[in-house]
């Protein structure tokens, strides 16, 4: 290698050595790694994704550590009512329910329960008397229960017929005063809703609960209206609340890109009647509210099933939202992708694969729908940060997923936490106070870092994969 | 052609003509001899059919394109010449346009078979308009029939080369696509049969590092050419020419680069699997296609053979699809995708382009526009194609290329034997390369005849207004001569012989009928009026 003659010229470049590679290079993995190395934007993005990932994983893998940090005393303690048949007037017996033993003479036995276990129960007839049943189980549900207990004289007496459980449907609202004590110590009473404990190291779990308490962390519960009965560490309810935000947001715009790919890209190539019904189709869809549409799907099959698929309670709510979501979101795609394709289609190349005797589905495999994916790279990167929020809207209208259950999401802390702070603001008028505002800044703060994330390194990816894009 | 030095003519006229076979079969109707002749146009009329009427793109084009010759076709803008083109093999888009009559022999196969079955046209009443009821089955399946036909047996070269390549795809990629779409069978046979523990490789390559370090480039590819034949595959003595050459002054690296070249021949079991698989249902489409080609030479459909094959087809790529994704990890289709590239480069060596490894490696932005027209060229000619339909192929490029692109079309069409319609509006292009011209005129043909009779005696008034308005170099002073008028509207063209609003020596019968083609010379034919009429051939 000679110096050229050239003023100002590196020599490596004036002389240049025929030294390329006469490999073919073929792997388009290896060349998009190497296009978006250069892009320090997308290598943010996917280090936060790869974080979120890691942290989402942990999240799915670890159980959660529950502790019971606050309670709620109130009316959500059930009554359960005994109620004696064919008893004479005047004779006393009993029921017991874990060592507690509450007489009486002739009429009912009532008993306040918390709900949620199911409690022994065992029923002392007066001499003489057999009773039906005699003992038994009583799960106490959210409604007040009445447990028929039929009475009969000695043995061979009158026949009873089966136990019945009526219920009637008037349940007040829960009303929760919080409790604060500190861990380790035992809980005061035993009707508590507990909180997951944070991770020990991250979380100071010495921290008040208390609504009123502003502190400069933002590793405080967040304490909502007392209808919610849940408190949610922030920042632990953020890291547990990574898997299901991501989940829902990739599930539902990745599938609804993918089903409106191919129902746009059929669309637009075939045309003709299969364009018009199909298009017709996405008219139709089109014109379903959305919201309305996810809620009335998931009120619909809970009403009937508690459980689908063999899936939890929870992971059953959380896959009819998406499935709600997904019925109602690929036509967008539909539409975007039809049009892209109408104008790929009357591109010379097309043509030109037609007169090389390529057939219909190879061309649009080949060279329509690669042609027509940019726009959509862009719309699914915006739309991965726009589901939370509609979670959230769904809050927002007083739809929970599943109410009283601890539901971390992105999208519900944020509803949730902007009620709180909203709530806040009413009182600020009329005094001095201090917003917590980090109860809506930090799941705003994780949405954002998600959202952009996905934006900067899928419009990285974009640059890498087109060719005519890359320099 | 470099042959045709001994009669140099005004016009450079090839002198050597295809061996000319006596064919049996009807004499043709004007006495032309019917050797040799691959596709023969009769009759065609394509109709577009729009909101303002009924547009007569072709109205009745006959001419007949002989193997291994060059027929030129001439005419203005909206002429039908691209129409004519695109009418034999059917890629007009549908609607509006449709092909509604005539024959179009390729060979023996009959190109517009079941052509009356495939749509009905019903007149509307008291309008003079149409409703076409298609049949959408037969037009699929004339569909499938003729895409067996298409690149394969007849290729298409388009007018902007860069438009016409898949922007997204780099060369190697799309023109290894046109060839295990064709040649599928044959690529995959060698690449099997390929043997990399050759006893002879050692002393091979030993041989090209020997003349690496000679230097001279001719025996460095013959030796590389002899380390291919030692593994039994041409394409890696390609690729062991392109390693020695890009080693340059540094030979002793020769020999590790092309022993690590050689282990994308070493093929696992599994690879080999998948290989089979893949040459299967390759061939199953060749099966398929001889199917649609025997429906069209018989005239009579073959539902049942097409069912069985493409149901046969769906099974295989069944099995592919598995070995596809069983062998992900391993990579499978990496030796058929490197062996493809190399035949990529062979086949860009074959339409001279010098650095072929960088081109097919590059993407259609990055390539110049003469560059892509020679792999555009390229990809036409991976099939051997017997006709080649270059609809205006060098128009968008600019003279010095030009003349290098149809120095490789006329080179081309002498060693394959290719016979090659060539659309175009540039004389002088025509007068360059073409054997044979039809001149056209608002969906007709108004003479045709070899280039040197026509260019030299054109008979018709719309071929001398066209060679009139050629700027010539020697006449300076000329004014520039032009048909007055335009081409007409060809939903309501003028009666009689459409050229005659524009003809100067137009008499009352022109406005009557259509004048018939009638022969005056040798193979000369011409649709005028000022002519006697039909004359029997010599």
């Amino acid at each position: 290698m000679t110096a050229s003659g050239g003023a100002n010229i590196p020599a490596a470049i004036a002389t240049p050595t025929r030294r390329h590679r006469p490999s073919p290079r073929l792997d388009q993995w290896k060349r998009t790694w190497h296009f978006l190395r250069r892009n320090g934007l997308a290598l943010f993005g996917l280090a936060v994704i790869f974080c979120l990932i890691g942290v989402a994983v942990y999240a799915l893998t670890t159980p959660i550590p529950w502790d019971q940090l606050t309670e709620c005393y109130g009316t959500n303690n059930q009554v359960i009512t005994f109620h004696e048949i064919g008893l004479p007037v005047g004779l006393a017996w009993s029921v017991t329910i874990q060592n507690t033993t509450h007489d009486n003479v002739g009429t009912d036995v009532n008993f306040s329960l918390a709900s949620g276990p199911a409690y022994a129960y065992t029923v002392t007839p007066p001499g003489g008397f057999n009773a039906k049943p005699a003992s038994g189980q009583v799960a106490v549900a959210e409604t007040p229960q009445t447990i028929d207990i039929k009475f009969s004289q000695g043995v061979g007496g009158v026949p009873v017929s089966p136990p019945a459980v009526s219920s009637s449907a008037s349940s007040g609202p829960l009303s929760c005063t919080v409790c604060t004590y500190p861990t380790g110590t035992p809980s005061p009473g035993p009707n508590c809703y507990a909180t997951p404990k944070g991770l020990p190291s991250l979380i100071n779990p010495t921290i008040s609960l208390s609504p009123l308490v502003a502190g400069p962390l933002p590793f405080g519960a967040l304490t909502v209206t007392p209808e919610n009965a849940y408190f949610y560490n922030l920042f632990n309810g953020l890291l547990r609340g990574s898997d299901y935000s991501l989940l829902i947001s990739v599930s539902i715009v990745g599938v609804g890109a993918m089903v409106g790919l191919v129902v746009g890209a059929v669309s637009g190539y075939w045309g003709g009647v299969v364009d018009e019904t199909l298009m017709r189709l996405v008219d139709i869809f089109l014109s379903i509210p959305q919201i309305l549409f996810v809620i009335i799907v998931i009120a619909v099959v809970t009403e009937d099933y508690n459980t689908v698929l063999g899936l939890s309670p929870l992971a059953t709510r959380v896959f009819l939202l998406i499935i709600g979501f997904m019925v109602v979101w690929w036509p967008f795609y539909a539409r975007l992708v039809r049009g892209q394709v109408l104008v790929v289609r009357e591109q010379k190349f097309v043509e030109a694969a037609r007169a090389s005797g390529a057939s219909k589905g190879r061309i649009v495999l080949r060279h329509i729908i690669p042609n027509s994916m940019y726009p959509i790279f862009i719309q699914m990167s915006l739309d991965v940060g726009t589901v939370p929020l509609l979670t959230a809207f769904l809050v927002f209208l007083g739809f929970r997923i599943w109410p009283y259950v601890y539901f971390p999401e992105w999208g519900t802390i944020s509803a949730l936490a902007t009620q709180n702070v909203l709530g806040y603001l009413g009182e600020c008028a009329t005094g001095t106070c201090s917003i917590p505002w980090w109860q809506l800044f930090f799941p705003g703060l994780a949405l954002f870092l998600f959202a952009i994330s996905v934006n900067f390194l899928s419009d990285g990816l974009r640059d890498a994969l087109d060719p005519r894009l890359r320099r | 052609m470099a042959t045709s030095g001994a009669s140099v003519a005004e016009y450079p006229v090839p002198t050597e003509m295809p061996p000319a076979p006596e064919v049996e079969g009807p004499p043709a109707a004007a006495g032309a001899s019917d050797h040799g002749v691959v596709l023969d146009i009769r009759d065609l009329k394509t109709y577009f059919f729009t909101y303002d009427g009924v547009v007569r793109a072709l109205d009745g084009v006959s001419l007949k394109v002989r193997r291994g010759e060059t027929t030129g076709l001439v005419g203005e803008t909206g002429c039908g010449k691209s129409v004519t083109a695109f009418s034999v093999t059917r890629i007009i888009p549908d609607p509006p346009g449709r092909v509604i009559s005539g024959k179009v022999m390729f060979g023996k196969a009959n190109l517009l078979w079941d052509l009356e079955n495939e749509a009905k046209f019903i007149p509307i009443k008291g309008t003079n308009r149409v409703k076409i009821k298609r049949s959408f089955r037969r037009i699929r399946a004339s569909a499938e029939r003729l895409s067996s036909i298409r690149g394969k047996s007849i290729a298409t070269i388009f007018q902007e080369p860069s438009q016409a390549m898949n922007p997204i795809f780099s060369v190697a990629d799309q023109l290894g696509e046109a060839l295990i779409l064709h040649e599928g069978t044959k690529v995959i046979d060698e690449l099997l049969a390929a043997n990399p523990r050759s006893p002879d490789v050692g002393a091979a390559i030993e041989a090209l590092v020997v003349a690496a370090q000679e230097g001279d480039r001719d025996t460095m590819r013959a030796k590389a050419m002899a380390v291919g034949a030692a593994v039994n595959l041409t394409s890696f003595g390609r690729q062991a020419f392109y390693i020695a050459r890009a080693a340059g002054a540094d030979t002793e690296s020769i020999r590790p680069s092309v022993l690590r070249a050689m282990k994308r021949l070493r093929l696992s079991g599994f690879q080999r699997g998948y290989l089979a698989s893949q040459r299967r249902l390759i061939a199953f489409h060749d099966d398929l296609n001889q199917v649609h080609i025997n429906e069209m030479v018989e005239g009579k459909s073959n539902r049942a053979g097409r069912r069985r094959l493409a149901r046969r087809t769906s099974r295989e790529r069944m099995t592919r699809f598995y070995y596809g994704i069983r062998g992900v990890h391993a990579r499978v289709d990496k030796p058929l995708k490197e062996e493809l590239f190399w035949r990529v480069v062979g086949l860009l060596e074959g339409v001279s382009i010098a650095n072929p490894v960088q081109v097919a490696r590059g993407y259609p932005h990055e390539l110049s526009g003469g560059m892509l027209q020679r792999v555009m060229i390229a990809m036409s000619l991976s099939a051997e194609p017997a006709v080649l339909l270059a609809d205006e192929p060098t128009t968008a490029l600019d003279v010095t290329i030009q003349a290098q692109i149809l120095e490789l079309m006329r080179d081309l069409k002498t060693r394959v034997g290719t016979a090659i319609m060539l659309i175009t509006h540039d004389l002088a292009v025509i007068a360059e390369v073409a054997d044979r011209v039809c001149v056209m005129y608002a969906g007709v043909i108004v003479e045709q005849g070899p280039v040197h009779e026509v260019f030299r005696r054109p008979l018709h008034p719309y071929s001398q207004g066209l060679l009139a308005s050629i700027p010539r170099v020697d006449q300076p002073n000329k004014e520039l001569s032009s048909i007055p008028g335009s081409v007409p509207d060809l939903i309501r063209p003028p009666p009689g012989c459409r050229f005659h609003p524009r003809c100067a020596y137009a008499m009352p019968v022109c406005k009557q009928a259509r004048p018939p083609m009638t022969s005056e010379g040798p193979e000369h034919e011409v649709a005028c009026y000022l002519y006697k009429g039909p004359v029997a051939p010599e």
